[in-house]
């Protein structure tokens, strides 16, 4: 429902608008259901911290990546279709801590008929730090 | 020499599995399309038949990282570790995803999944971080190739009771 982004007007350079969340056990335990994705550390905090020896439950990486989707489609807009996607889990995040996923436009360029961005991608942790960053081509509509 | 990385696991490197099938139904759409925004509303590009309809989609696709749950992993990891020891934690390194068709409800799409490549590192505390790079191309019912899938695995072995089998 977000307002079509059209090709012609983007900027290279352009941050997109980011998404932000505090994931809690319902958030975790939510995408854990519906991703097919129950592995103890990341619901069960005894079995974190006292048998993976981690500081404490850790996100999902593939929770990350759809909150970076997230960023990158609420932008776009419908027409928009992420072509590619690719992201490493360099730190771990933990339960009960806000993520921001954020994206900037690298490169605006034209491939075969197709009008394409080039974005870096990421997600930032509640103290500012990069844990999770990647890159994305998006595909949007033109107005030609 | 490896300290976990045995012959028969190299053995399985670039070696096509059984292929695996992903049929996509409305429910795991929509509560895949939930999951990732809540608490806000899910796009309903995802969730609104009616909606859809009215975009260039011409109806419901699915978001583009439900491919993170597509069943290929298992298969292959089933395969892969009994060829491995025993782990002391598993965590996801990274994915790699290109996608090339939208898919919708009703498909049913078929991934071929393989054995892309392994490596060891060692770690500061005298253990072995393993790296398993996997993946996964996927075609739809009508044969159109609608996604290749890379996953980085990684796992840690050690500093104690290595039990490379």
């Amino acid at each position: 429902m977000a307002q079509q982004l059209y090709w012609e007007d983007v900027q290279e350079g352009q941050d997109v608008p980011p998404y932000s969340q505090m994931v809690g056990y319902m958030e975790l335990n939510r995408f854990a259901g519906a991703n097919d994705e129950l592995v103890p550390i990341h619901m069960d905090a005894d079995y974190a911290k006292n048998v993976a020896k981690l500081p404490d439950v850790i996100v999902m990486g593939n929770l990350k990546l759809a909150y970076i989707a997230n960023a990158v489609t609420d932008w776009a807009g419908d027409e928009g279709w992420i072509e590619k996607l690719f992201i490493e889990y360099r730190k771990m995040d933990f339960v009960n801590h806000t993520l921001t996923a954020k994206a900037k436009v690298t490169k605006k360029y034209e491939r075969d008929s197709r009008h394409l961005v080039d974005l870096d991608v990421w997600v930032e942790n509640d103290e500012g730090e990069t844990t999770t960053p990647g890159r994305a081509t998006l595909r949007l509509p033109s107005r030609q | 020499m490896s300290k976990v990385i045995t012959d028969a696991a190299r053995a399985l490197i670039g070696v096509e599995l059984d292929p695996v099938k992903a049929e996509i139904d409305k429910t795991w759409v929509r509560r895949y399309a939930l999951a990732v925004k809540s608490p806000q509303p899910p796009n309903p590009l995802y969730t609104d038949e009616s909606y859809a309809a009215g975009t260039t989609w011409g109806g419901v696709i699915a978001p583009p990282t439900l491919c993170t749950g597509f069943p290929w992993l298992g298969p292959l990891l089933d395969k892969i570790n009994p060829s491995m020891g025993k782990y002391r934690v598993g965590l996801n390194g990274g994915n790699e995803y290109e996608l090339y068709e939208p898919v919708r409800i009703g498909d049913v799409l078929t991934g071929v999944p393989k054995l892309a490549g392994l490596d060891e590192k060692p770690r500061d505390d005298g253990g072995v971080m393993l790296v398993i790079n996997l993946e996964a191309q996927f075609t739809n019912q009508r044969g159109e190739k609608v996604l290749t899938a890379r996953q980085t695995l990684l796992r840690i072995y050690g500093p104690e009771n290595f039990t490379q089998e």
